[in-house]
């Protein structure tokens, strides 16, 4: 199972963002659109819960939405 | 990740997703999202905060196995926050609540039989009515049941027993908005809806920290300035949020002190003329709840009020102040959005005033994007509580009980006879806990209490002065996880979660929307609204409440046919949203829905939106040139009340004894006293435990570094967190969240009960407390309360 989420991004910080989150391979950064930023993330494995917090605590990011779960 | 998953992950791209947010879909990816492994989707309702987000939940094999957003929701259109999405994870966590449970005499909770529960329960009933009289027992329900099992307690409270010992959480969080909408308006509730969202020009959020609080109206508010910059947004209080984050302008004030900025605002307002004097005149008059005023008269009272006379005690800068002000008045469409930050005081129902105010001394209600909006912090606490009038001064619809046309009317739809129902309103929240205790001491008349879907052990304010008669009274307490309240209980009672029962749910923007069951319950747990109907039945009432089936989708439809029957001649009718429709829409209905035919009302008060305009009811008394009536204007004129407030800062302020403010709320992840979300293993982890947030000022002079252990005493009791050091607050201002169920980090202890005169809603957002340094760093452990 994965679960879709959007990550919005502080006002012209998206690519730090961006940048951010690509560099989980668990992670899949799959659309930007203004300072939204689409992702996917593995929701069977245990790093959504160290992956939450380190969101949380990103200063380039604003907001994070889940959006819904896939299955693959 | 094993690599085939990444490239599967990296291969399909969310196509679903991205098509529905509007993202653009790779080519051919939509092929990759198939196969769902649920057995079926089920309609509802989430679970969590007051936004109403529409969700699905996916079963398998008779279990929940997933949640997603409703795509058609008007609420979310498909987003879901991190706590809505992971609702079926704590579910069937192993500390759910699976049969009755009873204390014996030696003190401890043994497993009883639903029949041995309630017969105990009733025996007390009979006991105490006879003993005590019918005030001695009391309901305190939940912004959290479904409307059905409100209105059902509620009836059997008032019809039943004719007494008015009926409260509900939205005491503590919603009393103040419902006072400060029937103070202006006479009728509580919005006037419009979160589609205004996205036709404001200017979003006023104070008293709201929205991106944690209602992550999913945060992002509607974001998106709005996305698609057009020129949208102003003003955040006005005293920590730099996530929300402020977003804001043009962040009006940081001192607890309590952004009355003084609101009138400020207003001053600015009527001294430059931005003022629109033709619906001033038409639509509202400047009062102080006597008399009447003139503009004039209204702007010399302000005059006390001007920007660089406040600066220096609401810490807020007077050009900031002066900006605001023309945002919002010259703008077109300013919307004001606020929770708790308001409510949550001891002058609760004046700042839900003077924001009033700044709409209507501008014109901003009545059109798109003009609203006041306040936002509830509970996913029925509207639909529940407000509109079902399950609390002590009200009855179905909101009508007061102490009205005797509005008891007569209920009277005659519940089949009692005239005069059956108590005109003097029973306790409020805070009342009935202080006067409740044990049979033997006569200065605490409440002798048993029935909670439901609550945890008042942990929420209420200054909790070591309710403890006692928690402990000393008859608790009957109706959950689906063991609680803090459930520590005191007599008699603990398995509740069905909102999945496995099915019910109505009425969000923040008058929309009511129906969740289907889609699983059954653990072990022998049942419905809230069976448990009311099998008391009512014991107790003699089964003519009044004959729903007492055990087929929970047809007891709640009974019920609700009941309670827009009963409700059908008020403002706030829902006798058009039947359970048929409601099953049927996949976005609920949003009252006055008068009839079947009709599709529900997006704006109040507005001729050719509002159907009460053509209600006989009220079609007579509005004139027909009007565009705009305030029909619940109490002296028939069909105008809103400006009030000429003074000013009043919170109950207790620093001092040299407790130097600090001290302001408590929520954190995204975690939810009301986390007994749901701090059983989801990714919330447990990222979010667990209460920290006190204190500015990097205030941490230098009492040496204090992030993670070092502060005790926080106030004049109430104490508690020790650990610290984080940050810059985003104002100086003198610490906050801590209120989810932790660790006796020692619950900052209830320490919060002030002084309430709201008017709303009886306590002040949890200010008090005043000391911080010292106990100790450097320590591992905080994460606890729940896991034995009854």
């Amino acid at each position: 199972m994965f679960l879709t989420a959007i990550v919005t991004a502080r006002e012209g910080e998206v690519a730090a963002a961006e940048e951010f989150l690509k560099s989980f391979e668990e992670v899949g950064v799959c659309s930007v659109k203004g300072d939204e930023i689409l992702i996917i993330i593995d929701a069977e494995s245990e790093f959504i819960e160290r992956f939450l917090g380190w969101v949380m605590e990103n200063k380039s990011i604003i907001n994070f939405l889940h959006h819904s779960y896939h299955f693959l | 990740m094993k690599a085939s998953r990444r490239e599967i992950l990296k291969a399909s791209i969310a196509a679903g997703a991205c098509a529905a947010l509007g993202f653009p879909v790779k080519a051919g990816a939509q092929s990759a999202i198939k196969g769902s492994d649920v057995d079926r989707w089920v309609k509802g309702v989430c679970r969590f905060c007051g936004t109403g987000c529409g969700v699905f939940v996916g079963v398998k094999n008779g279990r929940i196995v997933a949640i997603k957003g409703n795509p058609e929701a008007k609420t979310n259109f498909g987003f879901l926050c991190v706590k809505g999405s992971m609702i079926h994870k704590f579910m069937y966590n192993e500390d759910r609540l699976t049969h009755p449970l009873i204390k014996n005499k030696d003190g401890v909770m043994v497993r009883a039989s639903w029949d041995q529960a309630l017969n105990l329960i009733v025996s007390r009933i009979k006991d105490y009515h006879t003993r005590f009289g019918k005030d001695s027992v009391a309901y305190y329900g939940s912004g959290q049941c479904t409307t059905e099992e409100s209105y059902t307690f509620n009836k059997l409270w008032k019809g039943g027993f004719a007494s008015n010992q009926v409260e509900g959480n939205p005491r503590l969080c919603m009393a103040s908005a419902v006072a400060g909408y029937l103070t202006t308006f006479g009728s509580d509730e919005p006037s419009g809806t979160y589609a205004d969202i996205e036709s404001a020009k200017c979003f006023f959020l104070t008293g709201s920290n929205a991106s944690e609080a209602h992550p999913i109206l945060f992002r509607r508010i974001w998106n709005r300035k996305q698609q057009d910059p020129s949208v102003k947004i003003i955040v006005c209080e005293p920590r730099k949020t996530k929300t402020s984050d977003i804001a043009d302008l962040w009006l940081p004030v001192d607890p309590g002190t952004d009355i003084a900025v609101f009138q400020s605002m207003a001053y600015e307002i009527v001294k430059n003329g931005w003022t629109d004097k033709t619906f001033i005149d038409k639509c509202a008059r400047i009062t102080d709840g006597e008399k009447t005023f003139a503009l004039e008269e209204y702007k010399a009272h302000l005059e006390q009020f001007e920007a660089s006379k406040i600066e220096s005690f609401t810490k807020c800068p007077a050009a900031d102040i002066r900006k605001a002000a023309e945002w919002f008045a010259k703008s077109g469409a300013s919307m004001s959005l606020w929770c708790m930050g308001l409510n949550q005081r001891s002058r609760g129902v004046w700042a839900n005033n003077l924001i009033h105010n700044l709409h209507l001394i501008t014109g901003n209600i009545g059109k798109p994007g003009a609203d006041p909006f306040s936002l509830t912090g509970q996913p029925n606490a509207c639909g529940g509580v407000r509109e079902t009038g399950s609390l002590s001064h009200l009855l179905p619809g909101c009508r007061p009980i102490a009205n005797s046309a509005a008891r007569a009317s209920v009277e005659k739809a519940w089949g009692l006879a005239e005069g059956a129902i108590n005109p003097k309103p029973g306790m409020d929240t805070v009342a009935m806990f202080d006067n409740f205790g044990g049979e033997n001491d006569p200065s605490k008349p409440v002798k048993m209490i029935i909670t439901s879907t609550t945890n008042p052990a942990h929420t209420l304010p200054n909790l070591n002065k309710y403890i006692p008669g928690l402990q000393a009274g008859f608790l009957v307490v109706i959950d689906i996880f063991p609680t803090r309240t459930t520590q005191y209980a007599d008699v603990i009672l398995p509740a069905a979660f909102l999945y496995e029962k099915g019910g109505v749910y009425g969000c923040s923007e008058r929309r009511s929307q129906l969740t289907e069951k889609a699983v059954n319950p653990p072990g022998e747990a049942k419905s809230d609204l069976w448990i009311a109907a099998q008391l009512a039945k014991r107790l003699g009432y089964e003519k009044l409440i004959p729903w007492n089936m055990d087929d929970n989708e047809k007891a709640s439809e009974l019920a609700w046919t009941d309670y827009i029957t009963c409700t059908k001649d008020t403002e706030k009718t829902l006798f058009g949203a039947t359970y048929r429709r409601l099953r049927a829409s996949l976005d609920g209905l949003q009252w006055p829905c008068p009839s079947e035919d009709h599709p529900g009302t997006y704006k109040r008060y507005v001729r050719d939106y509002d159907p009460n305009f053509t209600r006989s009811a009220y079609a007579e008394k509005i004139p027909e040139d009007a565009r705009i009536y305030f029909y619940g204007d109490g002296k028939g004129e069909g105008k809103a009340n400006i009030f000429m407030r003074g000013y009043a800062g919170g109950a207790e302020t620093p001092d040299s004894d407790y130097p600090f403010f001290l302001t408590t709320g929520r954190v995204v992840e975690q939810w009301h006293t986390s007994s749901m979300t701090g059983r989801v293993p990714e919330i447990a982890r990222s979010h667990p435990n209460a920290y006190v947030e204190i500015h990097s000022r205030d941490a230098a002079k009492i040496k204090v570094k992030s993670g070092d252990m502060v005790e926080l005493v106030s004049r109430r009791g104490k508690v020790i967190l650990p610290a984080r050091v940050v810059d985003t607050a104002v100086p003198g201002v610490l906050f801590v969240p209120m989810h932790d169920q660790e006796k020692n980090r619950m900052v209830n202890y320490v919060c002030n009960d002084a309430v709201d005169g008017a709303s009886k809603e306590p002040e949890y957002k200010i008090a005043a407390v000391k911080a010292l340094r106990v100790s450097g760093p320590v591992k905080v452990e994460p606890y729940l309360v896991k034995e009854v």
